[in-house]
């Protein structure tokens, strides 16, 4: 648990986050999906929701509370993808396919 | 003294360094001193009223937690003592200090060395707001603490009551009240008791249930559900900001109601013994050092 608590914990998170971040922007140039400042907005606040329902399990869990680990699971995860569902949507808006021969969903 | 700003400075300092979590300081509301001095205390009568003596002017307060697992065990595994036991070491210390410093100090502590009611001279101290549930409940933990009190004459700078949301909070959420096993606890607006609006506690109801418990004597079952008592993690530190900073008192209710359903406790009758119709039922699980029965070949 001590790992939790520390810094470099903290230092690990930030390294995954911006690899993430990271990892998406080359995923969205290289399906031509433009990304405008309103859907990183999106995409942020969506993320910080999927952290915080991660961390209420998690705090649900490390204070015994196993009860409200499931049922904030439940409840904060139907948000998580029900808004993920609508977030992928308006990402996918504007997509442009790079050449006359490339299939739709690539 | 150089000057009670002074003063107050080191008392606080001191008693933080004797071991004591929350310090506040007031002047003491003659109101809040028993009619009637409980024995053993130098009082010569104790049939005849209490003539608050002239060195009681100001009133400091100390107060430290009971241990969390424990109390969320409650009303089996709970117990007082605990943080009671450190309280009135560090006012005894501070007593000491005091006199040391050339003036007069008497410490009112558990388990009966008082002769004053203690949560009114919290609130005065600005520990703290008082509850629906007639406990103090404190920004640093809820109302998970026992406190101790030292009445002196050492000039020092007092402290102002605080508000934290609390009365707002407590109008709306009445947790405690319909978790209260021995239903002690008002639901309904406050009253008039003496000069002072409270909420109304049924003190008789509250001490039948609070003796007829099996476990270390006692109840506490108020403390342990209430919301302000969560550990302080950033979990309920964040619902606390929010309902604290929320004028419409719509997180309040959001909140409370996300408490009852994700935080629910046994039904209240089971928290009786099962001669009075119960079934024993403690609000959480104990820590695994208090399971006895793992340990003691029955």
């Amino acid at each position: 648990m001590q790992l939790f608590n520390s810094p470099f914990f903290w230092f690990l998170e930030g390294i995954l986050f911006c690899l993430v971040i990271l990892g998406f922007k080359v995923w969205a140039e290289d399906r031509c999906v433009p990304m405008p400042f309103w859907k990183w907005l999106l995409l942020v606040a969506w993320m910080a929701l999927l952290g915080f329902t991660l961390a209420f399990i998690g705090t649900s869990l490390g204070e015994g509370e196993a009860n409200a680990a499931v049922k904030g699971g439940i409840l904060f995860g139907i948000v998580v993808v029900i808004s993920g569902v609508g977030l992928w949507r308006l990402i996918m808006i504007g997509r442009r396919t790079r050449g006359r021969d490339a299939p739709a969903d690539s | 003294m150089k000057s009670p700003e002074l003063t107050a400075e080191l008392i606080k300092k001191i008693a933080h360094e004797l071991g004591s979590t929350l310090v506040g300081i007031t002047r003491l509301n003659p109101d809040w001193v028993y009619l009637h001095p409980l024995t053993r205390r130098g009082f010569e009568n104790v049939d005849e009223p209490l003539e608050v003596p002239k060195h009681w002017e100001y009133a400091i307060v100390v107060g430290t937690p009971m241990s969390w697992d424990p109390l969320y065990a409650n009303p089996n595994y709970g117990t007082s003592m605990d943080a009671y036991a450190r309280s009135r070491i560090v006012a005894a210390r501070l007593v000491a200090f005091i006199k040391k410093l050339g003036y007069a100090a008497r410490p009112h502590i558990p388990g009966n060395s008082y002769d004053l009611m203690v949560p009114p001279i919290c609130v005065d101290a600005g520990i703290g707001e008082q509850g629906r549930h007639s406990v103090v409940i404190t920004p640093e933990l809820g109302c998970n603490f026992r406190p101790a009190v030292v009445t002196t004459n050492l000039p020092v700078k007092p402290d102002k009551p605080i508000d934290i949301g609390v009365q707002d909070f407590c109008k709306h959420c009445k947790i405690c009240a319909e978790n209260c096993p021995a239903g002690a606890i008002a639901t309904g607006e406050k009253v008039e008791v003496r000069g002072y609006r409270r909420y109304h506690l049924n003190a008789a109801k509250c001490n039948n249930f609070w003796n007829s418990t099996l476990g270390s004597m006692g109840c506490r079952l108020c403390i342990a559900v209430c919301p302000y008592t969560r550990k302080a993690n950033w979990l309920h530190k964040t619902a606390l900001k929010v309902t604290t900073n929320d004028p419409t008192g719509l997180s309040d209710r959001v909140l409370t109601g996300l408490q009852d359903s994700l935080y629910p406790g046994p039904d209240p009758q089971s928290y009786y013994i099962p001669s009075l119709g119960g079934e024993n039922a403690s609000y959480r699980e104990p820590p695994w050092w208090l399971k006895t029965e793992d340990f003691v070949d029955m």
